[in-house]
């Protein structure tokens, strides 16, 4: 809202400089963004929430102006003009569709001369940067800026049947607006009619039919309430904002129509000539709501934390046009002003106390009881996957979860249907929700080496979306990385993962997702269930992201182990007794895997055995074809005493013919 | 015993001699593999191990490897003597240049909205506040009906929104404010809360616009929290998080779900608040708070004649872009590592 500094001072006499005033409306609740001087004025461009559509006007600001220095609002009287035949003579008014609009008024003025502005009038509407359009056009800009009311003015001799109709449009009605835009209507759509065809967007624009022209004589004003709702609903669906929408939508003050009314009407015939009808056009109820609203000071100190004297709020009050209605010593009670809707109860009141006291005169000052802040199983959890990620130089991205395309439909692991889609993104009908984070972290490695960043390893945690039968989809917290590192080095970093969040009997076992590389890909099971999964990024994906290496990725579910208390280290006794190292080369058949071994040796149930590690894989000459050789290392190692060599032994012969018997292996 | 002591001793003495008449690196090396080897001398007295007694094994056996580590000794310390001699490894100290960089080491970092998150949720810890989370896709009743925000309100213009295909009962939550209910709906006051979290909002992206973003709410209710708490709180906010010279200031605003309602600046931390390029007048709008609206209280059951509370909401990308001068929102989300390695 564009405000003049010389229109203000019409209706206060305040003497203070603009910009402390400037100052006071800023932490009153009018934010003033930008100050703009001028040799003859200067204009404050002012923030106005949506909850005060009786601050888009001079009077409103000036009523704040008042209230914030002390002084007297002056609103000027209207003195109608000696007025010519009844209006019933010259227009008719029917409103059938009142539900949407409570209050309709018409006034005619006859004989009107359409000239140029005057220049009082051209500056003040030039000053809020309107343009100048014609003296009849700019009383009803300059009228709807001094009070906040959205005035219209129709050539009358336009008007088919000199009639007025508020009705809904029928569907299909059109309708060519006063910008050249034509619209066609559905039977939601409010319209002012006349006795052939829509001539106005009621509370919108008003039509080109109809528009004031040079040549036109006979003037109807209308000045109307209009449903709220029902303007905004059509202004968004045909794209229109106006000043008057803008007003409509947010409420204006039904006890101000009519002095709008005769305010227009006054100042055309001073300005532009001509003769005012007697009497009114009117439909609808002229009286607003006036709630009384009660206010104790009782409440004024739970709420803002101070003392505030019951005579001070109730100047405050009084200042802002509220009228006392009674009270006492505890409490006040308030008539609410028709132009104040926002007001409904007491938290309302006492926030007017607030804002016109200053908000400053609340001190920095807390009584609020000792309490721990706790720290959250995710934050927890969270952390400590990233110190572990972090260590292992990979860097933390955020990117979008709103995805399109073929990449995120194919990385799928969690689910086999289709994505949740998103609505309202216009270009992108798209749009879903992704089912997993990797394909973001191939493109954002995409983008480092298109960037000269190569070998970017990256990790999110984020949340993904899975559809689901429930209202609200599934939206497990996901942590996943992409590295140019190979499987194994990949999966060394995922088991340090798990280990960080005490996530214990986890297990990888071979998969086929479709986006990894044949027998390079493992889901990871825990409790009979799947919590991520690691692998090579198939080629065929490779080559689509158009990456320059192949990467590894992962996925682990990290919600799923949130819930569980984390594990608490216990402390293991540091053992004093040297253990004994045995390297063993183990030739076993082609489909024995490891876990299989280590499995095998730990139910050996060999009393000495303290820790087995892997140390190389070997295929060819001399190991026939079909078998392989792995070689590990196991220690052996008692608490109490040192081993001696027949005891590593006995332990170790227990191992070997185990495996020879469950696995068929020999050592070489 | 006494033989194999006295063969352990013998082979170490051999060895000092050998490793010292070494003259080059492939001289020592045939000395190593003599007495390291895989048929070296110490192998060799690992096989005469078998003839001791079972008592006497372990300790010839520590003996053995005793002497295994004091050869190498020897071998690394001659090693070392003849790469310096040769001026290889071991510069002098005129020659070692300590300017030169270190061996470069890769670490990664968490992202700068994550490393913010956690510094604000730990300040709001210091005051008492806990963390919990909800969920992004959320209920149009949740994120906007128990928020005292009606249906087609233009209070909900500033909060544009994204809904899941075919249904109107499901959004992306627009602010993090939804949390607020269902943590009052899952507890009796007193609560004191902080709510990190992604939010989406139908926003064409560019360098302050973003149709994804990250927000943390803040909420206390109890029997006695007054709006001189919410200034205590987020004033001590300003300070820990832009620092101790700032100051705040506290402009009424409106917010359908608080009243009274406010937004904080804080003093310019480029100018010291005499007004920059930056911040205009001196100050920077941070965040919007209030005291929660007996509407919110009530769609949660709690009697606002009993409890009152304040609540607080900011963006997480602009309290560090102020902080830290980032000049594009879109910097966050294209994590270049460039751009994530300077945080």
């Amino acid at each position: 809202m564009k405000a003049s500094w010389n229109w203000l001072t019409d209706y206060v006499a305040v003497k203070a400089p603009a910009a402390d005033v400037a100052d006071r409306l800023t932490m009153a609740g009018l934010t003033v963004e930008d100050i703009d001087k001028t040799p003859e004025d200067i204009c404050f461009d002012i923030e106005i929430t949506s909850n005060r559509p009786d601050w888009l006007s001079h009077i409103g600001i000036a009523r704040e102006i008042a209230a914030l220095y002390g002084l007297a609002l002056h609103v000027p009287a209207v003195e109608l003009p000696p007025a010519g035949g009844p209006v019933a003579d010259e227009a008719a008014l029917e409103v059938p569709d009142a539900d949407l609009c409570p209050l309709y008024t018409g006034r005619v003025i006859k004989g009107v001369k359409i000239a140029p502005s005057p220049a009082w009038l051209r500056e003040k509407v030039e000053s809020i940067g309107l343009r100048s359009i014609n003296n009849v056009v700019d009383i009803t800009n300059y009228v709807m800026y001094e009070c906040g009311q959205p005035l219209h003015a129709f050539d009358l001799a336009k008007l088919a049947g000199r009639k007025i109709i508020v009705r809904r449009a029928v569907s299909g009605e059109q309708i060519t607006l006063i910008d050249e835009t034509k619209h066609t209507l559905t039977d939601s759509d409010l319209v002012i009619a006349d006795g052939k065809m829509p001539v106005a967007l009621a509370g919108i624009m008003g039509g080109a039919e109809s528009e004031i022209g040079d040549e036109t004589s006979d003037v109807f004003v209308e000045s109307a309430q209009f449903d709220q709702y029902s303007v905004r609903t059509t202004a968004k669906r045909l794209g229109i904002s106006t000043d008057a929408s803008y007003r409509f939508e947010r409420g204006v003050d039904v006890e101000t129509v009519d002095w709008a009314s005769r305010r227009t009407g006054e100042l055309i015939v001073e300005i532009a000539g001509g003769t005012l009808c007697e009497g009114v056009l009117k439909v609808g109820v002229e009286r607003g709501a006036r709630p009384e609203v009660r206010l104790r000071m009782s409440r004024v100190r739970r709420i803002l934390g101070i003392d505030v004297p019951i005579e001070e709020t109730r100047t405050i009050l009084a200042s802002l046009d509220f009228v006392l209605r009674g009270g006492s010593p505890d409490e006040t009670v308030v008539e609410v002003p028709s132009f104040r809707g926002d007001v409904k109860e007491e938290i309302d009141l006492i926030e007017e106390v607030a804002r016109i006291k200053g908000y400053d005169k609340i001190p920095f000052a807390a009584a609020l009881k000792v309490a721990v802040g706790r720290r959250n199983p995710r934050e927890i959890i969270t952390e400590a996957a990233e110190e572990v990620l972090t260590a292992c130089g990979f860097y933390g991205c955020v990117s979008y979860s709103l995805v399109t395309g073929d990449l995120f439909r194919k990385i799928s692991p969690w689910t086999r249907e289709d994505p949740v889609y998103i609505e309202n993104r216009p270009g992108h009908e798209d749009t879903f929700l992704r089912p997993s984070l990797v394909g973001s972290l191939l493109l954002v490695r995409k983008t480092n080496e298109d960037r000269k960043v190569p070998d970017a390893d990256v990790y999110e945690v984020a949340h993904v979306y899975l559809p689901s039968s429930d209202t609200l989809p599934d939206q497990p917290l996901m942590a996943a990385a992409v590295t140019g590192r190979g499987f194994p080095a990949a999966k060394g970093i995922v088991e340090r993962l798990f280990q960080a969040i005490g996530a214990e009997a986890v297990e990888f076992e071979p998969c086929d997702f479709p986006f990894l590389a044949p027998g390079e890909a493992a889901s990871i099971i825990s409790g009979g269930e799947m919590v991520g999964f690691i692998g090579r990024l198939d080629s065929s994906i490779v080559e689509s992201v158009n990456l320059r290496t192949g990467v590894s990725v992962a996925e682990i579910n990290l919600g799923r182990f949130e819930a569980r208390p984390r594990n608490v280290e216990s402390f293991k006794t540091l053992q004093r007794f040297p253990g004994v190292e045995r390297d063993l080369a183990l030739v076993v058949r082609e489909s024995v895997k490891w876990a299989e071994i280590v499995s095998c040796i730990e139910g050996a149930g060999a009393e000495y055995l303290d820790s087995i590690s892997f140390i190389s894989l070997y295929r060819g000459k001399p190991i026939p074809e079909g078998s392989k050789s792995v070689a590990l290392h196991v220690v052996f190692r008692s608490p109490e005493k040192t081993l001696t060599g027949e005891e590593a032994d006995r332990t170790q012969a227990l191992i070997v013919g185990i495996l020879s018997e469950r696995l068929g292996a020999t050592l070489r | 015993m006494g033989d194999i002591k006295t063969s352990i001793e013998k082979v170490h003495a051999a060895a000092v001699d050998e490793f010292a008449a070494a003259g080059d690196e492939s001289s020592l090396e045939s000395v190593r593999v003599r007495y390291l080897g895989r048929k070296g001398r110490v192998r060799d007295l690992m096989g005469t191990l078998g003839t001791l007694s079972p008592e006497e094994r372990p300790e010839a056996g520590r003996l053995i490897n005793d002497l295994k580590s004091r050869i190498a000794r020897l071998h690394d310390e001659k090693s070392a003597a003849l790469g310096a001699s040769a001026g290889g490894e071991k510069p002098s100290p005129e020659t070692l240049d300590v300017t030169l960089p270190g061996t470069p080491v890769r670490l990664g970092r968490i992202h700068p909205i994550a490393r913010a998150a956690r510094e604000i949720v730990r300040i709001f810890a210091g005051m008492g506040f806990s963390a919990v989370y909800g969920p992004e896709v959320e209920t149009v009743h949740n994120n906007f009906e128990c928020l005292n925000m009606p249906l087609d309100h233009p209070s909900r213009d500033a909060f544009e929104t994204f809904f899941v295909r075919d249904r109107s009962d499901v959004v992306l939550r627009s602010h993090t404010s939804p949390v607020q209910i269902r943590a009052m709906l899952a507890s009796k006051p007193p609560l004191r809360i902080v709510v990190p979290g992604r939010t989406y909002r139908p926003d064409t992206v560019d360098a302050t616009h973003s149709f994804m973003f990250d927000q943390i709410e803040g909420l206390a209710v109890g029997t006695d929290v007054t709006m001189a708490d919410l200034k205590f709180c987020l004033n001590e906010f300003g300070k820990a998080y832009f620092g101790p010279e700032v100051t705040t200031r506290f402009r009424p605003h409106f917010f359908p779900f608080t009243e009274p309602s406010a937004e904080m600046d804080v003093s310019c931390i480029f100018c010291g608040g005499k007004g920059c390029r930056v911040c205009g007048n001196g100050w920077i709008e941070v965040l919007g708070c209030g005291m929660v609206h007996p509407n919110v209280l009530r769609a949660v059951n709690y009697d606002p004649e009993e409890y009152t509370g304040f609540a607080f909401g900011m963006g997480i990308e602009r309290l560090s872009m102020i902080k830290h001068q980032i000049n594009d929102l879109r910097l966050f989300f294209e994590n270049d590592i460039r751009f994530l390695s300077q945080f």
